[in-house]
């Protein structure tokens, strides 16, 4: 008995000990839907930094760009057109040209760090890198997370299947079959929420749903159709069902209340999307990465 | 005070209770204890084997005994056990799993993957679990094969009945060891798109964005390993009770 009540005794501890650290990361999710009053005290501080310095090309105090000569970006360099890896191993594609508009824009040195694409949402908050930039669609819960810039394109979720299989016409036939996703994307999130029915298989990497369903261990892959187009460039044996399950938008997303990047990267975008260079970087992207 | 705690179990709660999340932990445990059985039961399978193959080898001392058929296989195995260990104690498990995944069984359906992982895992463990278990028969005194064999037992005989039951006494601490190591290491299932514990607390974690979920994965870890340690204490009592050293 009295080895059980040390045990119990060391397990509350330990338990303590790590909802202490859990603990600290919670305000900011708590600090999102209920508490409204104080992020705004947080960003009138913000403004007043601004008002007193009102030439805003530099980057400026208050929102952790002072001083600092690099921009860093999170991504997930397995989605092309939006990110892959050239030849070179570079991280490039779409989100990068957009990226590297930015840091001009900013005159600052554009640093890109490749992660699992849950992490992404995370190192934003933990303000480890600037913003992610990662083909990521705007969600209700996303956004009670992070900040988003205005969207710079469509994001279509379509399904990936075997180009004999005919059982699977559209998201109604997929009860019973086995769909895969990566882990923690908009595909992921829509397939739990809305089709309780289906086995959701959950990988870091698209690229792994991909060998598994031409494996056959799965039955069908949910995904953006730019990047599935780009998978089946490589796989002959593969088709896509056009008609999209959901459609939503792509965005930045950057930590909350970080306003300064934020209207600086609204501003590129809004150019980017104005002068029709984001079309160019889609089509450019597009053909490359079918080489 | 209050307002810390009250943090915590609303973090908790939002992570276990909301939307149903808990269902993500209970199937992750459950991932990860089918994993944990089927690895364990071919380890020591696999262990065993290979652990009184490399003892037999090294019993086989005088020349007659080499020349013999028997003798013969002895030593084969005994290297091949030399090799296996070599081997699996020389590659990442991780590295091992993807191997055998996406290679060896490459069209093993999804529903086996967890007895692919499983056998992963037990290949792996049966290498650690040989060398405990070779250390544990070479720890009985060889005057307890001698007086086995002057006894009229045969070599077989006198390792099952004699060697093998004091040698179990010595390798519990260690085997658990190795068990509770084992059952850790099936968190790197989730590579292979299995839904383990680490696996679910990472599921969730990808929808609350804190790292409250790793540790809830944590404490059931950990809750196990303390199970675990429990049985171990039961088990080493029960066969210590005749024991005359405890």
């Amino acid at each position: 008995m009295k080895k059980f009540s040390v045990v119990l005794s060391l397990l509350l501890v330990v338990l303590l000990v790590l909802a202490g650290c859990g603990a600290k990361e919670t305000p900011s999710k708590e600090s999102s839907p209920d508490a409204n009053a104080q992020p705004t005290k947080v960003e009138s501080a913000e403004e007043s930094h601004a008002a007193e310095s009102p030439a805003q090309e530099a980057p400026a105090e208050g929102s952790g760009l002072a001083g600092k000569t690099q921009l860093i970006m999170g991504t997930e360099a397995g989605f092309a057109p939006f990110e892959y890896y050239d030849e070179a191993g570079n991280v490039v594609g779409v989100d990068p040209d957009i990226a590297q508009a930015i840091a001009d824009s900013l005159g600052m040195e554009l640093v890109i760090q490749e992660m699992d694409f849950d992490a992404i949402i995370s190192e934003v908050q933990s303000g480890r890198i600037d913003f992610g930039a990662a083909g990521m669609s705007i969600t209700e819960e996303r956004a009670k997370q992070v900040d988003f810039s205005i969207p710079y394109g469509a994001s279509k979720q379509v399904l990936v299947v075997r180009a004999d299989n005919t059982a699977i016409t559209g998201g109604e036939s997929l009860a019973g079959k086995k769909v895969g996703v990566q882990l923690g994307t908009i595909a992921d999130l829509l397939l739990t929420d809305e089709y309780p029915d289906v086995t959701v298989e959950r990988y870091k990497k698209y690229f792994e749903a991909v060998s598994d369903l031409t494996n056959g261990r799965l039955d069908a892959i949910l995904m953006d159709i730019l990047p599935a187009q780009e998978f089946l460039a490589q796989n002959t044996e593969l088709k896509v069902l056009e008609e999209p399950l959901m459609v939503d938008e792509y965005a930045i997303a950057v930590k909350k209340g970080n306003t300064e990047l934020l209207d600086a990267i609204n501003k590129v975008v809004q150019e980017l999307i104005d002068s029709g260079k984001i079309d160019e970087f889609m089509q450019k992207h597009s053909a490359a990465a079918e080489q | 005070m209050m307002n810390f705690l009250y943090g915590i179990w609303d973090s908790f709660y939002f992570s276990f209770f909301e939307a149903q999340r808990w269902k993500f932990y209970l199937g992750g445990l459950k991932n990860t204890l089918f994993m944990s059985v089927v690895a364990c039961i071919i380890g020591v399978v696999i262990g065993l084997v290979l652990a009184i193959l490399k003892v037999s080898a090294n019993s086989l001392s005088k020349p007659r005994g080499r020349r013999t058929l028997g003798g013969w296989l002895i030593r084969v195995g005994s290297g091949f056990a030399d090799l296996y260990t070599t081997v699996i104690r020389g590659t990442p498990l991780l590295v091992q799993l993807l191997i055998l995944y996406y290679g060896v069984f490459k069209t093993a359906p999804k529903e086996y993957a967890m007895w692919v992982a499983g056998l992963s895992f037990g290949i792996n463990s049966g290498a650690y679990v040989c060398e405990i278990i070779r250390a544990g028969i070479q720890s009985i005194d060889r005057g307890q094969t001698e007086a086995g064999r002057s006894l009229g037992l045969n070599a077989r005989q006198t390792m099952q009945l004699v060697v093998l039951p004091q040698a179990v006494k010595n390798i519990l601490p260690t085997i658990f060891n190795e068990f509770i190591t084992l059952l850790k290491e099936t968190s790197v299932a989730g590579y292979i798109a299995l839904t383990d514990l680490t696996r679910a607390g990472d599921v969730v974690r990808s929808r609350v964005w804190t790292i409250t979920p790793l540790v809830i994965s944590g404490l059931i870890y950990l809750i196990l390993v303390i199970l675990l340690t429990k049985v171990q204490g039961v088990l080493e009592r029960r066969l210590g009770a005749s024991d005359r050293r405890l």
